[in-house]
C-alpha cells in the first residue's frame, strides 16, 4: 500500500525548482560543462523550445533533456528557437553541442517561433516542449506510444506536475462557459490521483508538453498566427486536429514536472492576452464545440469521447492475473472492455491504494481506477457523476448487497445508475461455498438451508438487466433457484496472452507432480486441500512412486511454507512466471474439497499443455468431460485419488490422450471474438433504445 | 442448354429502386442478365426490420421482382439486428445471421447447378462460407466500412450505418473469390487488405442532357436526401456560402428531401427549393452543380447524376472519389474551397468553359471506364460459368477492370446494352440507416399487378361487425391501402403454409370499415400467427375506434414478443395502475404504442404512465428474442372499466414488437417456494 506522496505547496515547490536550476546554471559555468546531445542521424522526434529569457529554468530544461537520451529509447533531436532573450540567457547558447538554434533578433511570439522549428523538424514526431519542463524517465517513449495504440490520433498530451507535486493538468476539456477551457485535476494534492492516472480522449491539451505527428502539423498549417504573441494557439491546433478527424489523448504514463509562467511578464499584460485569444477562440469554434452533438455539461466533458460506452464496476479490488479469489477472471473481463473501446471505471471497495505503477501491471492504461474506493467512495462516485454511467456491473453478492443499500439510501435505484444495462456477476455463488464448509465441519448442513441462502443472494441479482454467473454448475444452480437467463462469462482467459500452449513439452520431458494457487491465509479452500492431501494422499503416492515430488507454487504465508515442506516437497512460492515450474511437471494436482468460482489453476495447466487429477466439484464448475485437460478422482477415495495420480504419472498414452483433449478444448473456449461478442451482449445499450 | 444461373442476395430490396444501393443492385443484376445469366435474387429483409422498428411499412416491392429475376427469395431476419454498437466497432460478422448461412447452404442442394453466389455488402459475407464448394463467390462491396466511424468526428457526430476495422473488413473480403468495388480508390483500398481478385465495378451513367456551358453562373444547386453525410457537407457549405453573401453572388437552390432537415437554418443566397418531382426539373433551374462532400463513402451518385444532365458540377475529392479528378475545381479539400473555386467562375467564362469541358471529359472517361469494366466481369463469369476459369490464369491481371484495349464490344454478352438504365437518380449513400432519409414515392401499383396477375393472389373475407377483414395471399408487399380491401393491418412473417420455406409470397389482412354482420364475429384463425402488424397500429391509426378494437380481438392470440403477468394495484378514475415487469426500453424511454384490453368488448387503452419500480414483483416475464430484458415498473392504463379486476388480457403494440400482459387474479400473499 502507499500513502498518498508528501507534497510540497506550489510556492515552495517553484522555489525549490528555481533553486535548483540556479544551482545548475552556476555549476555549468563554473566547472565549464557544456550541454551535449547526441547527434541523430533519423530522429523519431523532433523536440521543439522556444526561448525567451529566464536562462535559469532554460538551463534546467536543457540539462534535464539532455539527460532523455540516457533513457529514451526512441530517438530524437532539439530545435531551440529563441525569442530575442537577454545577454546573459544568450551565453548558454554557446554552451550547447548537438542542437539547432534559431534565434530571432525579435520575439516572434511563441505560436510563430515553433512553426519555425517545425520547419526544420526531420522527426516523424513533433514535441513542442516549455522551456521550464523536466520529463520523468520514459515519457519520450509514452508519448510515441500513444500514437501507436491507434492510428486516429494526431495529438498526444502528458500529465503536468508543478513542482512540489501538486498536479497542475492532467487532459482538460471545454464548458459553455466564461471560462471555457478547463484543465483536468488542477492543483489536487496527489499527482497520483485515480483521475490523472487513466489514459483518454481529451478536448485538448496543454502545449507545454504537446506532441503531434509531423504530418498532421503541416497539414493543418502549424499553429494559428492569429493567436500570436501567445495563448490558445495550443487549444486551437487540438481543435483544428478533431475538426480533421484525429484524436486528441492524454498520456498519463508521460509525466513531466512543469514550472509554469518562467517568463516573468506582468500577470495583467497575460490576462489581457488571455481574453483576447479566448474571444477569438470562441468566434472560431463556438459553434462547432457547443452548437452540435451531445452537450458538454455536467461530468461528460472529463472524457471526450461521448460515444464510448461507459461502465462503472464494482469489485473487490484492482483485479491482476497473480491474484486468486475470482481476480483473474475480473482482470480478464476489464481487459477486454477497454479492449471493446468501452471507458470504464473501477471502483475498488476492499482494496487498498496501489503505486500506479502496481495498479496497471497488468490492466488496460484506460481504466480509472478508483482505489480505495469503499463504501461511501461508491456514494460520493455516484452522487457526482450522476447521470454519467451506461452499464453499472456489480461483482459479487456482498458488493450487491452494497451498492443496493447505498442506492436505496439515495432514493436511487441500479437503474438510475446503468441507465443502459445493470449487470450483476454472482461471480460465484457464496452460499454454495458456506454450505459445504459447513457440512466438511460438521455442522447440520441441510438441503433447504442451502436453498435458503441462495434465495437471500437471488432476491437481490434479481433486479438486474442480466446475472452473470462463472460456469455451468453455477448457472444450473441459478436457474433452479428462478434466475431466467443466467450467462455464463467463465474461464477464458485474456485470449491475446494465454494461446494454448503450442509446442508444450511431452511426456518425457517432465517429471513429478505441481500445485499451484494462492497459499495466503489460513481457512481458504486451496490450503484445505492440501492439508488433505497431505494427510491421506501423500504417503501412499510416495509408496508407489518413492521419487515422487511435488512443487508447490503461488503466494504462500510462511507459517503455512513450513508445515508443507518435507522431503519430496518444494515450497516456490509466488514466482513472476510459473511457466517454467508448470512445463517441468508432469501431472498438476488440484485436490479441491470446497470452492466455489473460477477453478483459474485448473485452466491455467490445461492450457500450458499440465494434464491434472481433480476433484468433481473442480470438474463441476469447469463443465469439461472426464479427460479433458484433466481426470476425475473423488475426494472421498483417498487410495482412488493416489492411484490416479500414479496412473497419469506413468501412462504415456493416457498421459497424451488427455493433453491432447485438454488444449483442443481450450482452443475452443479461448475463442476470443466468442467471449467479446457476449461481452457486448451483456454490456451494450438494448437495441429498441 | 440453359442459361447459367447465378445467385445474388442483398440486405435491400430490388424493386422500389428510390436509393442508391438498389439502383446498384438492380443494375448489377440487370448487367448479368443481359450477359446471358438467369439470376436468382434472395432478399435478406434487412431494410424491412429497419422499417417496421421505426413504425413504417417497408418500401419493398416482391412482385415485381418476382417479374424480373428467375427466382426470388426472402430470407427473414428472426432476431433484432443491431443498429448501434457503443464497441469502437462492429465485428464483421455483427449484421450476419445464421438463417442467411442456412439459406445459402439450403440454396446450394436446390439448385446445385447454380455456378456463382454474389452477396452484396461485405459484412453479410460469412454466409458465402456456407455456399457448395465449386461455386464461385462474389461480393460486391458497395462502400468501404474500415474506419468509416472516423468520419463522423469532425462532425462530432454519432457514427451511423454499419462500420468495422481493417481486420474485419479483409477477414470479409477472404471469403469471396472476387471483390466488386464501386469505385477507383476504393478498389485501390481493397487491395491494400486482400489478396483476393478486386474488380473495379463502377456503375454507369448514361447521358441524359449535352454539356452547355452555362450563359452565367445566376444560380447553382445542391439536390440530395437528408442522410447524414449531404446534412453535414451542405450545412458547412451553406454557411460558408452565406457568409459575406451580395445579391450580384449566384444564388444556391438546395432541393430535396435534405431542405426538411437543414430547417431554417439558412442565411442570405439560399433558397430551398423542397422536394422536386422531376429531377429533370432540377436540372435545368440551375447552372452549376455543387458537390462539396465533406464525408461518405461509396460512389457520389449526386455527381455521376450531374454529369449525366450536362451541369458542370464544382466539388470536393471526396465528392469526387472514384472519377478521378483532374482538374482543381474537382479536388477542393474544404466547403470553403469549393466556394471560391465557384466564386472564381462568376466572371471568367472562359474558365467557365474549360469546367464544362472538363467535366464532360471526365464522364466520357469514367463511363468509358464503366463499360470496359461491366464487360470484363461478365467475360469473366461467362469463363467461368463454362468451367474455364483456371484462377490462377494470367489473363486476369492485377489491374484488372479498365482492360481499355481488351474489348469485349460486339461480344454477344453485351446484347441488350442500355437496358440497365435506371430513371431516378436521386440520392446516395448507404440506406440501411435507421433515419430513413429517402422519400417514399408513390408504389407503381400497377407494375406488381402487371407483372403477378390477381388471378395468382387469393383472398378470403370475413364479415365483423364494424367492417370485413380479408386475407390475401400475395406478392403485394408495397401497398398499405387496397382500394377493394382495405387498409393493411398486418403480414405474416413466414410464408403461408405450402409455401417453400424462402418464398416470398406472404398472407396479409386488410381491414375495411362498413356495415357488417351484427353475429358474433368469427374467428378470423390468426391465433398463433407470428404477424408485423402494419403502421395502422401503434404510429398512423386510421381505421374507425370501433373497428380497430374488434381486430384487436382478433389478434389476442397472435405470437408475441414478451408477455408479463400484471398484478392489479390501484385504480385511477379513468383507468387502473398495474405492477408488472415490462421490456427495459418500454420503462426507460417513451415509444409509441396501442394497447387494447381484450374483451367484450375489446377497448382501446391508452398507456399513461410508466414508474419504475425498485423491486421485481414475484410474477411471471418471458421475452421471446434477446434485448429485451425486463424491468419491474408500475404501468396506468386509461380506458380500463371501472371495475377492473383479474383476469384479463392487454395487448400491447410497439417497436414492431406485441406484448402481452395477463393480469392475474387478486391473490393471497405469496409463499415462499418449498424448499
Amino acid at each position: 500500500m502507499m500513502a498518498a506522496p508528501d507534497i510540497l505547496d506550489a510556492p515552495s515547490g517553484r522555489k525549490a525548482a528555481l533553486v535548483e536550476a540556479a544551482l545548475i546554471w552556476n555549476a555549468l559555468f563554473l566547472n565549464d560543462v557544456r550541454i551535449a546531445f547526441r547527434a541523430e542521424s533519423a530522429p523519431t522526434i523532433s523536440v521543439v523550445m522556444v526561448s525567451r529569457g529566464a536562462r535559469h529554468l532554460l538551463a534546467w530544461t536543457l540539462t534535464k533533456l539532455a539527460a532523455q537520451q540516457a533513457f529514451a529509447s526512441v530517438r530524437f533531436e532539439v530545435i531551440l528557437v529563441d525569442n530575442a532573450s537577454d545577454p546573459e540567457t544568450a551565453t548558454l547558447f554557446g554552451r550547447i553541442d548537438g542542437a539547432r538554434i534559431l534565434r530571432n533578433a525579435q520575439n516572434a511570439g511563441f505560436g510563430p517561433a515553433c512553426n519555425q522549428g517545425a520547419a526544420e523538424a526531420r522527426g516523424r514526431y513533433l514535441l513542442f516542449l516549455n522551456p521550464d519542463v523536466d520529463l520523468m524517465p520514459g515519457a519520450l517513449d509514452a508519448l510515441v506510444a500513444a500514437f501507436a495504440q491507434a492510428d486516429d490520433v494526431g495529438i498526444v498530451g502528458a500529465r503536468l506536475v508543478f513542482p512540489g507535486g501538486i498536479l497542475q493538468e492532467a487532459g482538460a476539456g471545454f464548458q459553455d462557459d466564461p471560462q471555457l477551457t478547463h484543465p483536468y485535476g488542477r492543483g489536487g494534492l496527489d499527482p497520483f490521483a485515480p483521475e490523472a492516472s487513466y489514459a483518454r480522449d481529451v478536448g485538448y491539451v496543454s502545449g507545454a508538453v504537446l506532441m503531434i505527428e509531423a504530418g498532421l502539423f503541416a497539414e493543418l498549417g502549424g499553429f494559428d498566427d492569429r493567436f500570436a504573441p501567445a495563448y490558445f494557439e495550443d487549444t486551437d491546433l487540438c481543435l483544428r486536429c478533431q475538426q480533421a478527424g484525429r484524436r486528441v489523448v492524454y498520456q498519463p504514463r508521460a509525466i513531466a514536472i512543469h514550472v509554469e509562467n518562467a517568463t516573468s511578464v506582468r500577470r495583467s499584460d497575460v490576462e489581457a492576452l488571455l481574453d483576447r485569444n479566448r474571444a477569438r477562440f470562441r468566434e472560431r469554434h463556438g459553434t462547432w464545440l457547443f452548437g452540435q452533438g451531445p452537450p458538454r455539461s455536467g461530468f461528460a466533458p472529463r472524457d471526450d469521447a461521448p460515444f464510448a460506452l461507459r461502465i462503472l464496476y464494482v469489485d473487490d479490488r484492482a483485479p491482476h492475473q497473480d491474484l486468486g479469489a475470482g481476480l483473474p477472471r475480473a482482470n480478464t473481463i476489464l481487459n477486454a472492455m477497454a479492449e471493446l473501446g468501452y471507458a470504464v471505471t473501477l471502483c475498488s471497495v476492499y482494496g487498498e491504494r496501489e503505486e500506479p505503477a502496481a495498479t496497471y501491471r497488468d490492466l488496460s492504461d484506460r481504466i480509472e481506477v478508483i482505489e480505495p474506493c469503499g463504501r461511501e467512495g461508491f456514494r460520493r462516485l455516484v452522487t457526482e457523476r450522476a447521470g454519467f454511467y451506461d452499464v453499472l456491473w456489480v461483482s459479487r453478492p456482498p458488493h450487491i448487497r452494497m451498492v443496493c443499500e447505498v442506492l436505496r439510501d439515495l432514493g436511487l435505484t441500479p437503474r438510475d445508475v446503468g441507465r443502459g444495462r445493470v449487470v450483476f456477476d454472482s461471480e460465484s455463488l457464496f452460499a454454495l461455498r458456506e454450505f459445504v464448509v459447513d457440512a466438511l465441519n460438521g455442522r447440520p448442513a441441510s438441503g433447504p438451508g442451502l436453498a435458503r441462502a441462495s434465495a437471500e443472494e437471488i432476491r437481490q441479482v434479481a433486479v438486474a438487466d442480466h446475472v452473470v454467473c462463472v460456469s455451468e454448475a453455477d448457472a444450473r444452480l441459478l436457474r433452479r433457484a428462478g434466475v431466467p437467463d443466467p450467462v455464463v462469462l467463465g474461464h477464458v482467459q485474456a485470449p491475446d496472452v494465454r494461446a494454448p500452449h503450442a509446442d508444450a513439452p511431452g511426456f518425457s520431458a517432465r517429471r513429478g507432480f505441481v500445485f499451484i494457487g494462492s497459499l495466503a491465509r489460513e481457512g481458504e479452500p486451496n490450503i484445505d486441500s492440501l492439508d488433505w492431501f497431505f494427510g491421506h494422499v501423500w504417503e501412499r503416492l510416495r509408496a508407489a512412486l518413492p521419487d515422487a515430488h511435488l512443487t508447490i507454487v503461488g503466494t504462500v504465508a510462511p507459517s503455512i511454507a513450513e508445515r508443507l515442506s518435507r522431503p519430496g516437497v518444494t515450497v516456490l512460492g509466488r514466482v513472476d512466471d510459473p511457466g517454467p515450474a508448470l512445463d517441468a511437471a508432469r501431472v498438476a494436482l488440484a485436490p479441491t474439497r470446497y470452492a466455489a468460482g473460477l477453478p483459474h489453476k485448473v485452466l491455467e495447466t490445461v492450457t500450458r499443455g499440465l494434464p491434472g487429477l481433480v476433484t468433481p466439484i473442480l470438474a463441476g464448475q469447469m463443465g469439461w468431460p472426464d479427460g479433458t485437460g484433466y481426470r476425475i478422482r473423488d475426494w472421498h477415495d483417498p487410495e482412488g485419488f493416489a492411484r490416479g495420480l500414479v496412473d497419469l504419472h506413468e501412462d504415456a498414452d493416457e498421459w497424451a490422450r488427455v493433453q491432447r483433449a485438454g488444449l483442443d478444448q481450450v482452443g475452443r473456449e479461448c475463442d476470443a471474438d466468442a467471449y467479446r461478442a457476449i461481452l457486448r451482449r451483456l454490456c451494450e445499450a438494448p437495441v429498441f433504445a | 442448354m440453359s442459361a447459367p444461373a447465378i445467385l445474388v442476395v442483398a440486405p435491400m430490396p430490388a424493386f422500389p429502386a428510390s436509393a442508391g444501393n438498389r439502383r446498384r443492385l438492380l443494375t448489377t443484376c440487370t448487367a448479368l442478365q443481359r450477359g446471358g445469366f438467369a439470376v436468382d435474387l434472395a432478399y435478406y429483409a434487412h431494410e424491412d426490420q429497419i422499417y417496421r422498428r421505426f413504425g413504417q411499412h417497408p418500401p419493398t416491392d416482391a412482385a415485381e421482382a418476382a417479374g424480373l429475376f428467375r427466382h426470388t427469395f426472402r430470407i427473414e431476419p428472426h432476431a433484432t439486428i443491431p443498429l448501434t454498437t457503443r464497441a469502437r466497432c462492429f465485428a464483421i460478422d455483427d449484421w450476419c445471421p445464421e438463417a442467411l448461412d442456412d439459406f445459402v447452404a439450403w440454396y446450394g442442394q436446390a439448385y446445385p447447378e447454380t455456378r456463382a453466389i454474389l452477396m452484396n455488402y461485405v459484412f453479410l459475407s460469412r454466409a458465402l462460407t456456407a455456399a457448395p464448394p465449386g461455386m464461385l463467390r462474389l461480393v460486391d462491396t458497395h462502400d468501404r466500412f474500415a474506419d468509416r466511424q472516423r468520419q463522423y468526428r469532425p462532425f462530432r457526430a454519432e457514427p451511423n450505418f454499419f462500420y468495422t476495422d481493417r481486420a474485419g473488413e479483409a477477414a470479409g473480403l477472404a471469403r469471396a473469390d472476387i471483390a466488386l468495388a464501386i469505385q477507383s480508390e476504393e478498389a485501390a483500398y481493397f487491395r491494400t487488405i486482400t489478396d483476393r481478385r478486386v474488380h473495379l465495378l463502377p456503375p454507369r451513367f448514361p447521358a441524359h442532357r449535352p454539356f452547355a456551358t452555362p450563359a452565367r453562373l445566376a444560380r447553382i444547386g445542391f439536390i440530395g436526401h437528408g442522410n447524414d453525410p449531404n446534412l453535414f457537407s451542405i450545412r458547412r457549405f451553406a454557411a460558408a456560402w452565406s457568409e459575406g453573401w451580395t445579391p450580384d453572388r449566384p444564388e444556391l437552390v438546395i432541393a430535396g428531401e435534405i431542405g426538411a432537415s437543414l430547417g431554417q437554418a439558412t442565411g442570405p443566397g439560399i433558397r430551398l427549393a423542397g422536394y422536386v418531382a422531376r429531377l429533370e426539373d432540377f436540372y435545368d433551374a440551375v447552372d452549376l452543380v455543387v458537390a462539396p462532400m465533406l464525408m461518405g463513402s461509396g460512389l457520389k451518385m449526386k455527381v455521376a447524376e450531374a454529369l449525366s444532365f450536362g451541369k458542370p458540377v464544382v466539388g470536393t475529392a471526396l465528392g469526387f472519389e472514384g472519377f478521378d479528378p483532374v482538374v482543381p475545381a474537382h479536388r477542393a479539400r474544404t466547403a470553403e474551397e469549393v466556394r471560391d473555386a465557384v466564386l472564381a467562375l462568376v466572371r471568367d467564362a472562359e474558365a467557365l468553359a474549360r469546367l464544362t469541358r472538363a467535366c464532360a471529359d471526365l464522364l466520357a472517361g469514367y463511363n468509358a471506364i464503366a463499360e470496359a469494366a461491366e464487360a470484363d466481369l461478365l467475360a469473366t463469369l461467362a469463363q467461368d460459368s463454362l468451367g474455364r476459369l483456371d484462377r490462377s490464369d494470367s489473363a486476369f491481371p492485377e489491374d484488372d477492370g479498365i482492360p481499355a484495349s481488351r474489348g469485349h464490344r460486339g461480344s454477344p454478352l453485351l446484347e441488350g446494352e442500355g437496358q440497365g438504365e435506371v430513371r431516378d437518380l436521386s440520392g446516395d449513400g448507404p440506406h440501411l440507416t435507421p433515419t430513413l432519409s429517402f422519400q417514399e414515392r408513390e408504389p407503381r401499383g400497377a407494375s406488381s399487378a402487371g407483372r403477378l396477375p390477381d388471378a395468382q393472389a387469393t383472398w378470403e373475407t370475413v364479415t365483423l361487425a364494424g367492417g370485413t377483414l380479408t386475407r390475401e395471399t400475395s406478392l403485394r408487399s408495397n401497398l398499405t391501402d387496397d382500394p377493394e380491401r382495405g387498409r393493411l393491418v398486418a403480414t405474416e412473417r413466414g410464408p403461408p403454409p405450402g409455401a417453400g420455406p424462402y418464398s416470398p409470397l406472404r398472407r396479409r389482412w386488410f381491414a375495411k370499415p362498413g356495415f357488417g354482420s351484427t353475429e358474433a364475429a368469427p374467428d378470423a384463425g390468426l391465433a398463433g400467427l407470428d404477424l408485423a402488424l402494419a403502421p395502422e397500429w401503434a404510429r398512423d391509426p386510421r381505421l374507425p375506434t370501433a373497428l380497430r378494437a374488434e381486430i384487436a380481438t382478433q389478434l389476442a392470440g397472435i405470437a408475441a414478443d414478451w408477455e408479463a403477468e400484471a398484478r392489479l394495484v390501484g385504480l385511477t378514475g379513468s383507468g387502473a395502475i398495474l405492477a408488472l415487469s415490462l421490456p427495459r426500453h418500454l420503462v426507460a424511454g417513451r415509444h409509441t404504442n396501442a394497447a387494447f384490453l381484450i374483451g367484450a368488448p375489446t377497448r382501446a387503452l391508452t398507456l399513461e404512465r410508466i414508474a419504475p419500480l425498485t423491486a421485481a414483483p414475484a410474477l411471471a416475464y418471458a421475452a421471446q428474442r434477446p434485448g429485451l430484458p425486463r424491468a419491474p415498473a408500475a404501468v396506468t392504463f386509461a380506458g380500463t372499466p371501472t371495475t377492473l379486476a383479474g383476469p384479463g388480457t392487454i395487448l400491447v403494440l410497439h417497436d414492431d414488437l406485441v406484448g402481452r400482459i395477463r393480469i392475474v387474479a387478486e391473490a393471497p400473499v405469496p409463499q415462499e417456494s418449498p424448499p
